[in-house]
């Protein structure tokens, strides 16, 4: 960054608008502002330093930034009416040029008194383009990357100031400022971010392999879920194969059953048969038995007729082969009568006492009588009609028992011997009645590992839905570990970096600063050997007699500290990663003339620009006669003879 | 050598130390610069998180 042109408008004691080109050339590093106390130094000092940061050095800051906005603004102007203070810096940075204009609109007020402020204006062009920011943040990161506003403090500084980098052990801030203009700010930031980073990324790590972990048991989970189901399956195929033989038996026992019971239907129909058969045997033997009643009768009645004709037509007119058949047949020597009843021999010795009472006397007309009598009982059309229906009947039942045998035969037949087999069914209905009853138990049994698989898959499919595609997760651990890896590698490296930086640079600047010290500006290099600064950036003095102390306990002069820390400053700056002009206020100070005088010749050397803001009495013409050669302009501010209240700026 | 250049020659000694990516600490570097000034308030842990990504050398992924 190297300041082109600064422009002031009622700005402090600069009452209307003022220009100061500042523009430096490589062999004229060097801008001389000359002005008494009390003139407006400082003042253009602090427009740099308001118009880059918008706010005033720290040492310059009050305790109401309003105020001192305010203060800002011209006496002589606010006084006169409502007006702006306008300040632009025009520098170049990096090969582009760059406007800054802060402006503050203020309203009138009385002499003595602080104006109002209305607004506040930032304008910024950046190679001519103006430049927009959403918000003042944005701004204040735009031009800390140009000059960081800690760093500045190396860069725009008051003379008499910069003994505070001698007078006490560095502070923080001031530390960080220093590592800041070095550049190794960076890297102790980056390793402070790498050490979280890693930090995040071993949290992020162990995230991913807690997640492996559980979806392990997960998994695990899963399989023996998983297992729990194919025992269920394997459960349920072993029912269902005990279903099948089962099934089996019941169709076994079914088709057993239908063929037992055929048969068994036949047995029965047979028995009936039988029984019918019996009993139409029995009442044929009644009928039979009945019709030897009968066949008494019927003997008699049948003999009747041909007895009354014998007893009409006289036993001499009887053919003899009748005779001989009656004789026979009342002769006949026989166990059984002729209507084939037995003739015991109760009945024979009766038979045959009534037959010799009357049958000397006169047989013909005792048989005769018998019929009679006979007749006289049983009308002779009954017994015709009894002889009928008994032949019918016997007919009849002989017709039924004749087909009662034929269909037993047919049974026997078909079915052989079989014998009842009721026992048998009872014996298959039984197995069938187990087998469907285990059956149905089975059924039940499957039918509820059958829920329970159903449940359980569903499960199985939340728990396996829940789970990462597993590859995918290792690529990520895999990842994730790398990640971790080159964070721990990159942190390293820094570490090895800002060791290798700090030592390296610390000794740069400790080199510099020594040779600037002992061979440009000490008024007594024969008593110093150079300046040490420690890792923490505190100065130390070594002396030729051996001794090596900080600063602030040898407790140099006010001049010579002063001269110490310019050296450290100039070597600072000589080393710097950062590009700024040098603005020095009150560079002398307290200086001796021999450490003016070193001083003076060594402000060329100390940067590409200088500006040096000094009153007559710091530097004479002939202090810089020296130096005149490095010089690009030389303004002279002085107060305005028509308004002492303002100050005007002319070149030399 | 200045001090931008010794900064950069440091940190590639440091890459080659730990056969990391040429420019990676450069990288890392960059963006802390861009916000150096920030102190607490700055945030590019995800800058530095997607250089990180970078940083191993093909051959060291394994």
């Amino acid at each position: 960054m190297k300041i082109k042109q600064l422009i002031l408008q009622n700005f402090r004691p600069f009452y209307g608008r003022h220009t100061l080109t500042l523009t430096t050339t490589e062999d004229k590093p060097l801008v001389l502002i000359k002005a008494n106390n009390d003139v407006g130094k400082t003042s253009v000092f602090m427009a740099i330093y308001f118009c880059l940061y918008g706010r005033l050095p720290l040492a310059y800051r009050g305790t109401n930034p309003r105020e001192d906005l305010a203060r800002h603004a011209n006496r002589t102007a606010r006084v006169k009416g409502n007006g702006r203070t306008f300040v632009k810096l025009i520098f170049e940075h990096k090969g582009k040029i760059y406007d800054i204009i802060r402006s503050i609109d203020f309203r009138k007020a009385e002499l003595g008194e602080l104006p109002e402020i209305e607004s506040e204006g930032l304008d910024v062009y950046e190679g001519g383009e103006p430049q927009h920011f959403k918000d003042i943040e944005e701004y204040n990161d735009y031009i800390e990357a140009i000059l960081p506003e800690d760093a500045s403090q190396f860069f725009l500084f008051d003379g008499e100031d910069i003994q505070k980098y001698t007078q006490h052990p560095p502070t923080e801030d001031v530390r960080h400022a220093i590592e800041m203009v070095l550049g190794i700010r960076e890297l102790l930031n980056a390793r402070e971010d790498l050490e979280v980073i890693e930090q995040e990324l071993g949290r992020d790590l162990n995230n991913f392999l807690a997640k492996v972990a559980q979806r392990s048991t997960e998994a695990k989970a899963v399989q023996e879920l998983g297992n729990e189901i194919d025992k269920l399956r394997e459960e349920n195929r072993q029912l269902e194969k005990k279903m099948e033989e089962l099934q089996e038996v019941i169709k076994s026992c079914d088709r057993e059953l239908m063929k037992d019971m055929a048969i068994q239907e036949k047995v029965n129909e047979r028995a009936i048969k039988e029984q019918e058969k019996a009993r139409a045997r029995d009442e044929i033997a009644a009928i039979k038995e009945e019709k030897r009643d009968f066949n008494r009768h019927i003997g008699v009645l049948l003999v009747n007729p041909l007895l009354e004709k014998l007893s009409e037509m006289g036993v001499s007119q009887v053919p003899d082969w009748k005779r001989t058949a009656i004789s026979a047949l009342l002769s006949w020597e026989s166990d059984t009568c002729i209507c084939e009843r037995e003739i015991t021999p109760e009945i024979r010795a009766r038979f045959e006492e009534l037959l010799d009472k009357k049958f000397e006397e006169r047989p013909v007309e005792f048989l005769g009588e018998r019929a009679v009598q006979l007749l006289l009982r049983t009308e002779g059309k009954a017994l015709e009609r009894r002889f009928y229906e008994l032949e019918s009947r016997k007919a009849g039942l002989e017709t039924g028992l004749a087909a009662c045998e034929d269909e037993i035969e047919k049974l026997n037949k078909e079915i052989g011997e079989q014998k009842d087999l009721s026992f048998d069914i009872r014996a298959k209905e039984t197995t069938r009645k187990n087998a469907a009853d285990d059956f149905e138990t089975y059924r039940r049994k499957r039918d509820e590992n059958n829920g329970i698989i159903t449940e359980k898959n569903a499960s199985l499919e939340r728990m396996r839905n829940k789970l990462v595609d597993e590859e995918q997760m290792n690529k990520d651990i895999k990842l994730k570990s790398q990640h971790l890896q080159s964070c721990k590698d990159c942190k390293s490296a820094i570490n090895v970096a800002i060791e290798s930086l700090v030592d390296e640079t610390r000794k740069e600047v400790q080199q510099l600063a020594s040779d600037i010290f002992v061979n440009c500006l000490t008024n007594n290099p024969k008593l110093y050997r150079g300046i040490e600064i420690t890792d923490n950036f505190e100065l130390k003095i070594k002396t030729v007699a051996g001794t090596t102390l900080p600063v602030w306990i040898q407790a140099p002069s006010a001049g010579q500290s002063q001269i110490i820390a310019t050296s450290f400053i100039a070597a600072l700056n000589r080393y710097t990663a950062r590009e700024a002009p040098v603005v020095i206020d009150t560079p002398i100070g307290r200086l001796d003339p021999v450490h003016k005088n070193n001083l003076i010749k060594y402000y060329p050397k100390i940067g590409p620009q200088i500006v040096i803001l000094y009153q007559p009495n710091e530097l004479t013409d002939t202090d810089i006669e020296p130096i005149g050669k490095y010089v690009s302009s030389e303004w002279h501010m002085t107060r305005d003879p028509a308004n002492p209240d303002a100050t005007i700026i002319s070149k030399e | 050598m200045s001090s931008e250049q010794h900064i950069k020659k440091v940190l590639r000694t440091a890459e080659a130390k730990f056969n990391l990516r040429e420019g990676v600490l450069t990288e890392i570097y960059n963006a802390e610069a861009r916000v150096v000034h920030k102190g607490k308030r700055r945030n590019i842990r995800v800058d530095l998180r997607n250089i990180l990504i970078t940083a191993l050398k093909e051959d060291d992924k394994k």
